[in-house]
């Protein structure tokens, strides 16, 4: 019974929100190897970092969470950059993988996104709305990794327990 | 062997080996795999199946798709549901229905008395007798009588509804030849497909002719496109599944019933694509005459589809009446069948001859190689018979009448385009003479109609004007179609019809239908019209003909060719009603999908959620789909002692609660400053880094839309908050300003709400707590003064402490991340308890706010106040004329117009709380309101009922006495100032 | 359901969105009278046709956008395109 799915909640992740003018942007992320996307609604994805540009002006930085100490030193969130500012939101998420041979099919009933290919890239990183609530989501080669407010993050779960079976 | 004395011994698509037991009425009877209950119940010779709405007369099945107007049931059990037309429920094992608008039985139905009042229940009569008090004194008597079915209670065990999206180039509506040819054109361009069809299994009206294509039987040709395009990962097909809305910018509305997963029992697609093909063919009507509802009247296609689909002649001595050419493929069709060897049981099946209104001149090839005899230019008049069919009057050109015996009348009125996806869309429609009946105009969106759907009635030209529409459309997008061999249809004769809206020599009474669900009879038509409701829109609703179920599949053209015949112009120019979304009954679970149960409703939790929940706390939502505490139930006493020990608590020892679901935001660039300013009322310019300011923001018609504090983090950086209710209208607020009216400014703003979580430690003991706890901050008062914030560690964790008071104590809401909220909660629990701290519920902060007057948003604030209104006049800045809301409040007030005020109030009820909302009138009187009560709680520090209220004048009103009328008890309050504890504010600057 | 061309997304599905109302034209200064304050504030366009709009991509990118919308077809262009 259910989908072909491996849907798993994630434990903590290092998150920074990033707004401002993109060459200050990319100067303040520089020293971590990273440079922005070039395409919107992308991520760039590097030693397990992924650096997502989800809006005008605005990215979001995944890493690991044994990255968070090395990133909030070299990020400095708290440097007031004329710019651009930086802010610590690790833990204001959530993160989810669903993996698996129909993942698609739960992205489509979590999500309106249109995933093919030619609007949602392999590198593809968009907010959208997932399950009622604004969420992103990345793909990855083997399904896709969804982010959400945390104080959802009990519902998502229950939404997804409840779709992936035949439970009510 | 079953008894089926109708169903011939061979032909058909039914599996005559997997018999299926099905009860209906409380019959049990036997059919077969692949029947409906429809064509199950005919094959049994069950023809009296049901009662009509209104007059409760005998009907039978009529249709064999979802045009039957007749033939409604109800499903029982699991899976119960109510109004499906049999001709659409697929037999499966256990199958149980019953007939809806009959009771006890449709053989003897006791409301089938309304017949004989028949006269009393004209067009209009609910409207005209049940107006007065009301008509929902008489709805549920009506109901009953009406008996439609009861809605379903039970779940489906281990099953559940699904919502899902869909993105694709093209979606074809329809499985008939030219849905089918359509999608095979766009999946072998490389797009990506749906084709969405009505029926189990592919085909349209192919499965129900003897239609060659390619010189073969035409369903091989549907087999072979079918491999073709199960094989093409990028088509998507959906059978059993209807499209049954269309919506803006190309998106459909289907509800598919047989999804293969196992766990899903009914699938909504919301589907979306660059091009939609409309093939979703046309519908047979009816024609109109005396008696035209009785059982053994169906339509002659409907009798085509039982005989090639399900292998039933649902009757023994067969007459055909029609105006147009295409009845007689059925008559070929039942010759064919070789009917005596076929109807053993009986003496065969007869076909008694063809009455065609049409002039023997105009008969065409179609009666080629008949030898039956053909009534060319006759009509029925009438249709006699108690529950079944039994003679026809038929009536020649001079009028002589003739009596003919039958027990099956099939009748074709012509054929309708099924417009109403297209129309849905907003297309416009036309008027076409030749077809008599409407045909797509002018789309409005990316769609195409191909087939009979577009009014082409002959098959080889349609699959030619198919391939040409598809090949154009999909051109526009890119696509490139490959070379593509024509299929070629056998020839057939031309679709030709007179137009007949009713015959000619029936009475005054008569009883002749043109909206069969409904009753609508064409002496209703004329009444309507008579009484001045001449427009089709008008008539719909005064007789509510095309209002049923079947939303007036067969009969909406009849009546509209009734209206323009009556008044004397083109149907073209009476036009037709609105075509409304669904197109046929959607059960609610296809749209809600998994919303159901817990999900329903979104929620949200905090990380002490779940100790909340372990220590017994009574869990609600109290804005913002937060669940949180309401109170911690006490033993051995009730909800009010709960809240006056935890009220206790705070006010003489310390209380805490859990403060994360508060929004809270991080507000900073070269404007933030500037942008602060914008927002409120009052000034920010003088506040220090690291203290913070209570203020009030505006709408821009001068309407409170939040208040909160705002704390400066460093020169243009502030960290805002906001009430947990408003946080994300706030949110738009700014993010509007921002982008849209000040888009030079450098202005970010990024919502921190669930980036920190925060214990509220408040009460005379609150600072004696967070010192036991440790802490790196000097806790002194002068040295962390109320307003102020501090980062250090506290209980060893970092954290961000700020001194705001809502309950008027001294108060400290220790800030950490979320990952440490758990942690420092329970710290605070164990290193308060020898202090008596408290868990405080959202019940206790409300009266601890109402004793100091402390606004709250959805009480005091409702829209209508504006910060004079609450005595807060001077947070409305002199300087700042600019500022959000502050010109409209101006101009509102500079109409001098008495304004309702904050005050407090002193219930006289010996402590009994009074309702909130309770309108407050002059003298108690049963008149227009002069204010309200917005909150009434018990007082801890009063041992008193105290209120705050909206009174008219009120700050003028203080110390006299007002009347407070909870429904017819009055209620005498004493107006006070608005702060019923501390009114210096001491305490909490303490 | 629309599907909306947010400048930053591409097409969305409209549940994605919220709507805000008619564009406004732009905030008058404080020494307007307070009939034209009145009349900018309450008094939006309502035609038969086109009518601009203001969009928030509020489950997306956060994006606010002007678009014209046909009252009658929902066809949706960009505020600089002609009505035809």
């Amino acid at each position: 019974m259910g989908y072909q799915a491996t849907i798993e909640k994630q434990g903590m992740w290092a998150i920074f929100d990033i707004k401002g003018d993109a060459s200050a942007a990319a100067k303040r992320i520089a020293p971590l190897g990273l440079s922005l996307p070039a395409g919107t609604n992308t991520a760039k994805a590097k030693g397990g970092q992924h650096l997502c540009w989800i809006g005008e002006d605005h990215w979001l930085l995944l890493a690991p969470a044994e990255m968070e100490n090395e990133l909030l030193e070299r990020l400095d969130p708290h440097h007031s950059s004329i710019d651009c500012r930086i802010v610590h939101v690790s833990d204001a998420y959530t993160l989810f993988t669903v993996t698996g041979q129909q993942a698609d099919d739960i992205l489509a009933i979590a999500s309106p996104l249109d995933t093919r290919r030619k609007n949602f890239p392999n590198d593809g990183a968009a907010y959208t709305e997932f399950f009622g609530i604004r969420g992103l989501v990345l793909r990855r080669p083997d399904g896709y990794l969804a982010a959400v407010e945390r104080s959802y993050a009990d519902m998502i779960s229950a939404y997804f327990d409840k779709i992936s079976t035949g439970s009510r | 062997m079953t008894h089926n004395p109708f169903r011939s011994e061979t032909g058909g698509r039914i599996d005559r080996n997997s018999p299926i037991e099905f009860e209906f009425n409380g019959r049990i009877y036997t059919g077969y795999q692949g029947d409906t209950l429809a064509s199950a119940l005919l094959a049994n010779g069950v023809f009296l199946t049901a009662r009509s709405f209104k007059y409760h007369r005998p009907r039978g099945v009529m249709g064999a798709g979802v045009e039957e107007p007749s033939c409604l049931v109800e499903l029982l059990g699991a899976d119960a549901g109510g109004n499906h037309a049999a001709t659409t429920v697929r037999l499966r094992p256990s199958l149980r229905a019953k007939s809806v608008n009959c009771w006890p039985s449709p053989n003897f139905d006791l409301m089938s008395i309304n017949q004989l009042f028949a006269r009393f229940l004209p067009a209009g009569f609910y409207y005209k007798t049940f107006m007065w008090p009301n008509w929902h004194l008489f709805e549920p008597s009506i109901r009953q009588a009406a008996g439609l079915a009861t809605a379903p209670n039970d779940q489906i065990p281990d099953q559940h509804f699904e919502t899902r999206y869909w993105y694709g180039d093209a979606l074809v509506v329809g499985g008939g030849p030219c849905g089918l040819l359509a999608a095979l054109i766009a999946s072998r361009s490389g797009a990506r497909v749906m084709i969405v069809d009505d029926q189990p299994h592919p085909g349209g009206y192919l499965r129900a002719s003897q239609t060659e294509i390619d010189s073969k039987p035409a369903m091989e040709w549907v087999a072979a496109v079918i491999a073709e395009l199960d094989a093409n990962p990028e088509v998507t097909r959906l059978q059993d599944a209807t499209a049954w809305g269309y919506r803006e910018s190309n998106l459909l509305m289907i509800t598919e019933r047989s999804p293969a997963e196992s766990h899903v029992f009914q699938r909504g697609w919301k589907a979306r694509a660059g091009q939609v093909i409309l093939a979703t063919g046309a519908i047979e009507r009816n024609l109109v005459f005396k008696n035209n509802d009785l059982p053994g009247i169906m339509l002659a296609s409907a009798v085509q589809t039982y005989l090639h689909e399900f292998g039933v002649i649902p009757g023994r001595r067969a007459m055909i009446f029609t105006n147009n050419s295409s009845a007689y493929a059925l008559v070929h069709d039942l010759l064919a069948h070789d009917l005596q060897a076929r109807n053993p049981q009986a003496a065969g099946t007869v076909i008694a001859g063809i009455i065609d209104s049409r002039p023997a001149d105009a008969i065409g090839a179609e009666k080629d190689g008949l030898e039956i005899p053909i009534y060319a230019a006759h009509q029925i008049t009438a249709a006699h018979g108690g529950k079944h069919l039994r003679t026809l009057s038929i009536r020649a050109e001079d009028g002589s009448i003739k009596l003919v015996d039958c027990d099956l009348l099939a009748v074709s009125g012509g054929w309708n385009p099924a417009v109403h996806l297209f129309s849905q869309a907003r297309g416009t429609l036309a008027y076409d003479d030749e077809l008599a009946s409407f045909v797509p105009d002018k789309p409005t969106q990316r769609l195409a109609c191909v087939g009979a759907a577009a009014g082409k009635m002959n098959l080889a030209s349609a699959l030619a004007d198919t391939v040409s529409t598809i090949t154009a459309s999909l051109g526009e997008d890119g696509f490139e179609i490959p070379a593509f061999t024509m299929p070629i249809s056998a020839a057939s004769p031309d679709y030709h019809l007179h137009p007949l809206w009713h015959v000619d020599g029936m009475k005054p009474g008569d009883k002749a239908f043109v909206d069969i669900q409904n009753d609508v009879t064409l002496d209703d038509i004329g009444l309507a019209m008579r009484e001045g409701f001449d427009t089709v829109e008008h008539v719909k609703r005064y007789t509510t003909a095309g209002m049923g179920i079947d939303q007036g599949k067969t009969g909406n053209v009849n009546v509209i060719g009734n209206i323009a015949e009556a008044s004397a112009k083109s149907p073209g120019d009476i036009g037709t009603t609105t075509f409304r979304s669904p197109f046929t009954p959607v059960d609610f679970g296809s749209i809600a999908g998994h919303r159901n149960g817990a999900t329903v409703l979104p929620f949200r939790h905090t990380p002490i959620t779940q100790w909340n929940r372990d220590h017994g706390a009574v869990m609600y939502e109290a804005g913002a789909r937060w669940q949180r505490p309401g109170y911690f139930p006490i033993e051995g006493g009730d909800m009010q002692d709960a809240i006056n020990t935890e009220a206790e608590a705070v006010r003489y020892g310390v209380g805490v609660y859990d403060g994360s679901p508060l929004g809270k935001f991080d507000i900073s660039g070269r404007d933030a400053a500037a942008f602060i300013d914008l927002l409120y009322t009052n000034d920010f310019g003088d506040l220090e880094i690291g203290m913070g300011r209570y203020g009030i923001m505006l709408t821009d018609d001068g309407m409170i839309l939040d208040d909160g504090v705002t704390f400066k983090l460093a020169e243009n950086h502030y960290l805002m908050s906001t009430s947990t209710g408003f946080a994300d209208l706030v949110y738009r607020h700014m993010d509007y300003l921002s982008q849209v009216e000040c888009s030079g400014w450098q202005v970010w703003i990024t919502p921190v709400t669930s980036q920190w979580c925060n214990a509220t430690i408040c009460g005379p003991k609150a600072r004696d707590v967070v010192a036991a706890l440790g802490t790196s901050i000097d806790m002194r008062n002068e040295a962390f003064p109320f307003m102020a914030m501090r980062d250090g560690i506290v209980a060893d964790m970092p954290a961000r402490v700020c001194r705001v008071s809502f309950t008027g104590e001294v108060s400290f809401e220790i800030n950490v991340w979320p990952r440490h909220a758990e942690a420092m909660w329970r710290r605070i629990m164990e290193i308060g308890a020898p202090f008596g701290i408290m868990p405080v519920g959202s019940e206790t902060s409300h009266v601890l706010r109402v004793e100091k007057g402390f606004l709250s948003l959805g009480h005091e604030v409702d829209a209508t106040a504006d910060p004079y209104d609450l005595g807060m006049g001077w947070i409305m800045s002199r300087t700042k004329m600019h500022a959000i809301g502050r010109r409209s409040v101006d101009i509102r007030r500079s109409s001098g117009k008495p304004r309702r005020e904050l005050v407090g109030l002193i219930p006289e009820t010996n402590g009994e709380l009074v309702p909130e909302g309770a309108p407050i009138t002059p003298n108690g009187e049963r008149v227009a309101s002069e204010g309200f009560v917005s909150a009434c709680v018990w007082s801890v520090v009063n041992k008193q009922a105290i209120a705050l209220g909206l009174l008219t004048n009120g700050r003028a009103r203080i110390g006299k006495t007002i009347i407070i009328r909870d429904r017819e008890r009055m209620i005498k309050a004493v107006v006070t100032k608005p702060c019923f504890h501390d009114p210096k504010g001491a305490r909490l600057r303490g | 359901m629309l599907s909306l061309p947010c400048p930053f997304c591409g097409q969305r599905d409209e549940t994605e969105f919220l709507n805000a109302g008619p564009a406004k034209s732009a905030r008058p200064n404080t020494d307007v009278t307070d009939s034209k304050w009145v009349e900018w504030l309450t008094v939006p366009a309502n035609p038969i046709g086109y009518v601009e709009e203001k969009w928030w991509h509020a489950r997306g990118c956060g994006k606010w956008f002007t678009i014209k919308r046909h009252t009658v077809t929902h066809e949706i262009k960009m505020p600089d395109e002609d009505d035809e």
